[in-house]
């Protein structure tokens, strides 16, 4: 098991196996030259399978926003996995795109955002940390309440 | 064109580009591209946030203003990754984010207020691909949030 694994076993996490997307697409895509890997929107589904639905600013407080980023978070970590084999392999977060199920009124898309955020530089420290952006969309695949895409780059 | 000379011919004044708030960066540089986290536009000249729903609170010809606002924030955070933006070989892609009214229909027009700036400062090199959306919400309501990617 490499360093990235035993600190995500040492945090108390799981890494969930990767879903089968629902339609004609793939989960995580690798452009060789670049050794950038382009994640697709992954949304906030529980450990135990069920999903994470409902508005923030109407259904859900922050703080379960925050949670449902953190389980999307390790959600697309388990995608990578499935693609590179090693999470070690990781060079850098690059970049997220955190879209929030909100109301039109909704102002704290960041601090649900954090959930991902804070848990990507946990894992990986400093490689962790990554450039971002977090929006309120009117609606989400599932009434899931939150979906975030990753770019990731890897070593040779 | 050299960008640099361009923003003193164009009289333009770069914002102090505002710093994350949270647990990430203003940008990441990897390989030869750059990722621009997204950004809003800078404070009014009296230190006010601007917020507001374009369709709603602000209409196309302001939303056109604050897109071009949010340009000059984008440009100075450019600025802080490469200082000389005369390495900046091409700008690459645009999200463009409006809060925007259900109704609403003219993305385009705001958003070309950051795309015009970008051809304004930079010339053939800042043709780039873009989408423009609409949008429910935004941090603390501000009307256009831009991501920009960049390649060196």
């Amino acid at each position: 098991m490499g360093n990235i694994e035993t600190r995500i076993k040492e945090l108390g996490y799981k890494l969930p196996e990767q879903a089968n997307p629902g339609g004609n697409y793939v989960p995580t895509v690798l452009i060789s030259k670049s050794n950038l890997i382009y994640t697709s929107g992954t949304i906030s589904k529980a450990a135990d399978g069920s999903l994470l639905t409902g508005k923030l600013g109407k259904d859900l407080e922050i703080e379960e926003g925050y949670s449902a980023a953190k389980q999307t978070g390790l959600n697309l970590l388990g995608s990578l996995k499935a693609s590179i084999g090693e999470l070690d392999k990781i060079k850098q977060i690059v970049k997220l795109l955190c879209l929030i199920n909100s109301t039109d009124s909704f102002e704290s898309h960041p601090l649900v955002a954090n959930g991902c955020s804070d848990l990507l530089v946990e894992i990986f420290g400093e490689k962790g940390k990554h450039a971002r952006s977090a929006v309120g969309v009117a609606s989400l695949p599932s009434n899931v309440c939150v979906e975030i895409e990753m770019i990731v780059e890897i070593s040779e | 064109m050299n960008p640099e000379n361009r923003i003193l011919d164009l009289g333009l004044q770069l914002p102090t580009p505002p710093n994350p708030i949270a647990n990430y960066l203003p940008y990441v540089k990897t390989n030869n591209l750059i990722f621009l986290s997204g950004c809003g536009p800078a404070n009014d000249i009296n230190g006010n946030e601007l917020k507001g729903k374009i369709g709603k609170d602000i209409n196309s010809r302001d939303g056109y203003k604050i897109a071009r606002l949010a340009g000059l924030n984008l440009i100075a955070r450019l600025k802080t990754s490469i200082r000389d933006l005369n390495n900046i070989k091409s700008i690459v892609k645009l999200l463009i984010m409006i809060n925007a009214t259900p109704g609403f229909t003219n993305h385009s027009e705001v958003a070309n207020g950051c795309s015009d700036l970008l051809l304004e400062v930079f010339g053939e090199k800042a043709k780039h691909s873009r989408s423009a959306i609409g949008l429910n919400s935004l941090p603390n309501s501000i009307p256009v949030e831009i991501e920009m990617i960049v390649k060196i």
